[in-house]
C-alpha cells in the first residue's frame, strides 16, 4: 500500500530535496530573517506529499483488494497515518516555537482534507480559489487577521482538527462513492506523466458532463464546417489546415478558449478598474496564476496531444497530398509555429492588460518577463519537435521537462517583479540564454526537416 | 508476373532489440498474401515499414519500382492502408471523415464510396465514434479502396470483430479483391482467416520470413516425416523445413516430398510415416 501512495521517485526525490533545504535554512538561521522561507519550504514540501498521496488514494480505496482483502481499511488507515506523523518531522523544525508548530500541524491536516476531499469531489476545488481570493473580502471587509493571531487560534483549534480528521479518515478507508469520478483518476493515474491527455482523451464523450461535451463540440464544429466548406464548394484545404485538423481534441487550446479567458480576463480587469487601487495587489496572485494556465494549457496540452497522435500524423504523411519534398514537415511546422506564436502573443496581450490594470508589473518587468517566455517558448518548441521525431516515446521525460523549466521561468518572473532588476535584453548571459535557445529551435527545425526529408 | 513489392534484407530493431532480421519478401501482382505470425513477431513493423511509416536500420524496399522512401504522388495514390488500430479522428462524422480525407487525393471515387457505404450499411451522419468495431473497421476500408488503389495492405483486418463478423468481412475483402485484381498483403494470426483469402502464405518468426509459398501448394505438399531407424544413422532430409533429432528417429517437416528419397529410405530400413499438416500445424511447428 505504501508503495502505491509513493510512487514516484521524482516528486519523492523533490520533497526530501525541499526537506533538507529547509534543515539548511534552520541550521544557518540566526535571526527570523529566513523563517518566512522556511515555513513556505516546509509548506510547500508537504502539500505536495499530500497532493501526490491524496491522488493515489482512489487507487486503493476503489480497488477490488479494499472488498476482498480482510483488515484492508485498518491496514490503509494506519499507513495513513504513518505517512503523515512522518509528514510533521520537518515541522519539528519550527520549534522551539510551540505555537507555530502546533499551527503548522493544523495547516498539514487541514491541507489533506481539502486535497483528499477535491480529488474525491471536484466540488471541493472551490476551496483552493476562496484561498487565493480570501485575502480580497479580508481587505474589503477589514477584518485583520495577523500571521501570530492565525497561528494562535490554529494551535488552539488543533484538538478539533485531530477530531475532525480522525472522523473523516474513519470513513474515507470505507468510502466507495462517485465511482464515476473516481474511475477517471484511476485511469489517469495508473498512466505516467506523458499519456495523462491520452486517458482523458479515451473518455467516451458522452460520460463527459454537459459543458465538457458542448466545449468540446463548439470547439470542433469549426473544423466540420471547415471541412463542409471545403467539400462543397470543391476546394483544397491549404496542408497546414489539414494537419491542424489532425491535431484536434477535446483538450485542445481552440477559439472558443480564447474568447472564455479574454471574457475572463476582461471581467477580472472591470472588477480591478471599480474597486479601490488599494485592494489591487490582492488580484496579484490569480493574474500571475492565469497565463501559467494558459501556457500550461496550450502548450504542454499541444504536446500531449500530438505525441498521442505521431502513428496517425506518420500514416497521413505518407498521401499523396504531400507531394513535394518536405511539404509535410513544412506544413507541419508551420501548424506548430502558428499555434504557439498566437498563444505567447495571446499571453503578452493579457500581461499588458492586466498589467495596465493591476500594476503588478512595471514596464522593464513586463519587457523582461515577455523576453524570459520567448525563451521558454523557444525551448519548448525545441524539446517537442525532437520528442515528436523520434521513434521512442519520450512523452514523459518531456512533460516533465516542460513542467520544471515552466515552474522555473515562473518562480524567475515572480522574483523579477519583487525585484529591481534591469532590462535583460541589455544581460550578456541571458543574450547568450537568448541566442542558444534560438540557435536550438533553428535547429530542431532543421534536424525535423531532414528527417521528413526521407518521408 | 510484375513485382508489386520487393524487400531485400530488411533490418529493423527498436531499443536494441531486432524486429525484423535481413527479411527478404517479393510479392507480384495480384497476389493475396497472408502473413502469418505470432503476437511480436513483427508483422505490424513490416508492414509500417513497406508504408514508409516506420523507419528502418538497413535494406531495400521497393513499391511499383520505386524506393519505399521516394514514391511518386502518382504511386503513393496506388496504396490502400487499413492499420490495425483505429487512429482515425473521432470527433468527425462518416461524411466529414470521408471527405477530409478526399483532401489528400487526386483522384477519389466517390461511386465507390456511396456504393460501399450502401452496401455495409453505415449511416454517414454517426461519428467515428459511435460506430461498432466491425463498423469502424469497414469505415477504414471505404477511406483505403476509394481512391481505387492497386495495392492494399491490412494489418490485422478482423482482429476487433467476432467470429460471425469476421467471416461477413472477408467474404467482403475477397468479392473486392477477386472485383478488382487487387494486390493485397494483409497480417493476422488466425489461420482460418488466412485460409478464406489468401493465395500465398508468408510465415514471419523471429523478425525473418521462414516459410513463403502458394496456400493450395503449401496445404497439399507440407508434411510432418516421422524417421525411425534401427541402426546409427545420418540421414539428411530434402526440402527440410524444421527436423527434430531423437533416440534413433526424427521428426522432421518438409515444403514437399521426395518419392526417389522415400524410395531410398525403404531401402535402407527406415520406417518413414507421412502425416498431413492443416495451415495451423504447419504455423505452430515452424514457429516453435
Amino acid at each position: 500500500m505504501k508503495t502505491i501512495l509513493l510512487h514516484g521517485w521524482l516528486v519523492k526525490v523533490f520533497i526530501v530535496l525541499l526537506w533538507v533545504i529547509a534543515i539548511g535554512v534552520r541550521i544557518t538561521m540566526h535571526d527570523d530573517t529566513r523563517e518566512n522561507l522556511l515555513f513556505t519550504l516546509i509548506a510547500f514540501s508537504n502539500f505536495l506529499l499530500y497532493l501526490m498521496v491524496a491522488m493515489r488514494l482512489p487507487l486503493l480505496t476503489h480497488s477490488k483488494m479494499a472488498v476482498l482483502l480482510p483488515g484492508f481499511s485498518q491496514k490503509l488507515k494506519q499507513i495513513l497515518l504513518v505517512i503523515f506523523g512522518v509528514s510533521l518531522l520537518p515541522t519539528l523544525l519550527v520549534l522551539p516555537d510551540v505555537v507555530t508548530w502546533l499551527a503548522f500541524i493544523s495547516i498539514s491536516i487541514l491541507a489533506t482534507l481539502v486535497f483528499v476531499a477535491m480529488i474525491y469531489q471536484p466540488i471541493y476545488q472551490i476551496f483552493i480559489w476562496l484561498f487565493i481570493l480570501m485575502p480580497l473580502p479580508m481587505a474589503m471587509f477589514d477584518i485583520s487577521l495577523n500571521k501570530e493571531k492565525l497561528f494562535y487560534t490554529l494551535a488552539w483549534l488543533l484538538p478539533l482538527i485531530c477530531w475532525l480528521a480522525y472522523a473523516l479518515l474513519n470513513k474515507l478507508v470505507n468510502y466507495r462513492g462517485n465511482q464515476h469520478h473516481v474511475s477517471k483518476m484511476i485511469a489517469i493515474m495508473n498512466v505516467s506523466m506523458g499519456k495523462t491527455l491520452a486517458v482523458q482523451e479515451s473518455i467516451p464523450f458522452s460520460d463527459r458532463t454537459m459543458l465538457a461535451q458542448w466545449w468540446a463540440d463548439s470547439h470542433f464544429n469549426y473544423y466540420r464546417k471547415l471541412i463542409s466548406a471545403a467539400t462543397n464548394t470543391s476546394k483544397e484545404l491549404p496542408n497546414r489546415k489539414l494537419i491542424e485538423i489532425c491535431c484536434q481534441s477535446a483538450n485542445s487550446f481552440g477559439a472558443n478558449a480564447y474568447v472564455i479567458w479574454s471574457l475572463g480576463i476582461a471581467l477580472l480587469c472591470v472588477l480591478g478598474l471599480v474597486i479601490d487601487e488599494s485592494y489591487h495587489h490582492f488580484f496579484t496572485p490569480m493574474v500571475t496564476l492565469i497565463p501559467a494556465m494558459i501556457i500550461g494549457t496550450g502548450s504542454i496540452t499541444l504536446f500531449q496531444i500530438i505525441q498521442g497522435k505521431k502513428s496517425y500524423l506518420a500514416r497521413i504523411a505518407i498521401l499523396p497530398r504531400f507531394k513535394q519534398h518536405n511539404s509535410f514537415a513544412r506544413a507541419f511546422l508551420g501548424y506548430v509555429f502558428s499555434n504557439q506564436v498566437i498563444l505567447y502573443c495571446f499571453i503578452a496581450v493579457l500581461l499588458a492588460v492586466t498589467a495596465r490594470v493591476f500594476g503588478h508589473l512595471n514596464i522593464t518587468v513586463y519587457i523582461n518577463s515577455i523576453l524570459i517566455l520567448f525563451v521558454y517558448c523557444c525551448i519548448s518548441i525545441s524539446i517537442m519537435l525532437f520528442a515528436w521525431r523520434t521513434a521512442e516515446d519520450y512523452g514523459n521525460s518531456v512533460v516533465w521537462l516542460m513542467i520544471v523549466g515552466f515552474i522555473g521561468t515562473i518562480v524567475f518572473v515572480t522574483h523579477m517583479a519583487s525585484s529591481e532588476m534591469s532590462l535583460l535584453i541589455l544581460n550578456g548571459i541571458f543574450q547568450i540564454l537568448l541566442l542558444v535557445s534560438l540557435l536550438l529551435m533553428i535547429f530542431s527545425c532543421y534536424q525535423y526537416l531532414q528527417y521528413f526529408s526521407k518521408k | 508476373m510484375t513485382c508489386i513489392v520487393n524487400v531485400k534484407g530488411l533490418t529493423k530493431s527498436y531499443k536494441n532489440q531486432s524486429v525484423l532480421k535481413e527479411l527478404s519478401l517479393d510479392v507480384e501482382q495480384g497476389d493475396v498474401v497472408g502473413l502469418l505470425g505470432k503476437n511480436g513477431a513483427g508483422k505490424s513493423t513490416l508492414l509500417k515499414s513497406l508504408l514508409n511509416i516506420s523507419d528502418i536500420d538497413s535494406g531495400e524496399i521497393s513499391i511499383f519500382g520505386e524506393q519505399y522512401n521516394q514514391l511518386s504522388s502518382k504511386n503513393k495514390a496506388r496504396i490502400g492502408y487499413v492499420p490495425q488500430e483505429n487512429d482515425e479522428i473521432s470527433w468527425l462524422s462518416v461524411k466529414d471523415l470521408i471527405n477530409f480525407r478526399k483532401q489528400f487525393y487526386a483522384a477519389w471515387s466517390d461511386e465507390k464510396v456511396t456504393e460501399l457505404l450502401s452496401r455495409w450499411e453505415i449511416d454517414l451522419t454517426k461519428k467515428i465514434s459511435e460506430l461498432s468495431p466491425g463498423q469502424v473497421q469497414r469505415v477504414l476500408i471505404i477511406l483505403a479502396l476509394a481512391p481505387r488503389p492497386e495495392l492494399l495492405i491490412f494489418d490485422e483486418p478482423a482482429a476487433s470483430l467476432d467470429p460471425a463478423g469476421r467471416r461477413d468481412f472477408l467474404k467482403e475483402i475477397l468479392s473486392l479483391v477477386s472485383d478488382e485484381n487487387i494486390t493485397v498483403i494483409f497480417s493476422t494470426h488466425i489461420t482460418s482467416d488466412l485460409e478464406r483469402i489468401a493465395n500465398k502464405v508468408a510465415i514471419l518468426d523471429k523478425g525473418q520470413i521462414r516459410y513463403f509459398n502458394d496456400l493450395d501448394t503449401t496445404k497439399e505438399n507440407v508434411v510432418q516425416l516421422t524417421l525411425h531407424w534401427q541402426a546409427d544413422k545420418n540421414i539428411t532430409v530434402p526440402y527440410l523445413l524444421r527436423g527434430k533429432q531423437f533416440l534413433q528417429g526424427q521428426h522432421a517437416i518438409v515444403s514437399q516430398l521426395d518419392q526417389a528419397w522415400l524410395e531410398e529410405m525403404k531401402e535402407q530400413a527406415v520406417e518413414v510415416t507421412i502425416n498431413p499438416m492443416g495451415l495451423e500445424d504447419i504455423f505452430l511447428e515452424l514457429t516453435a
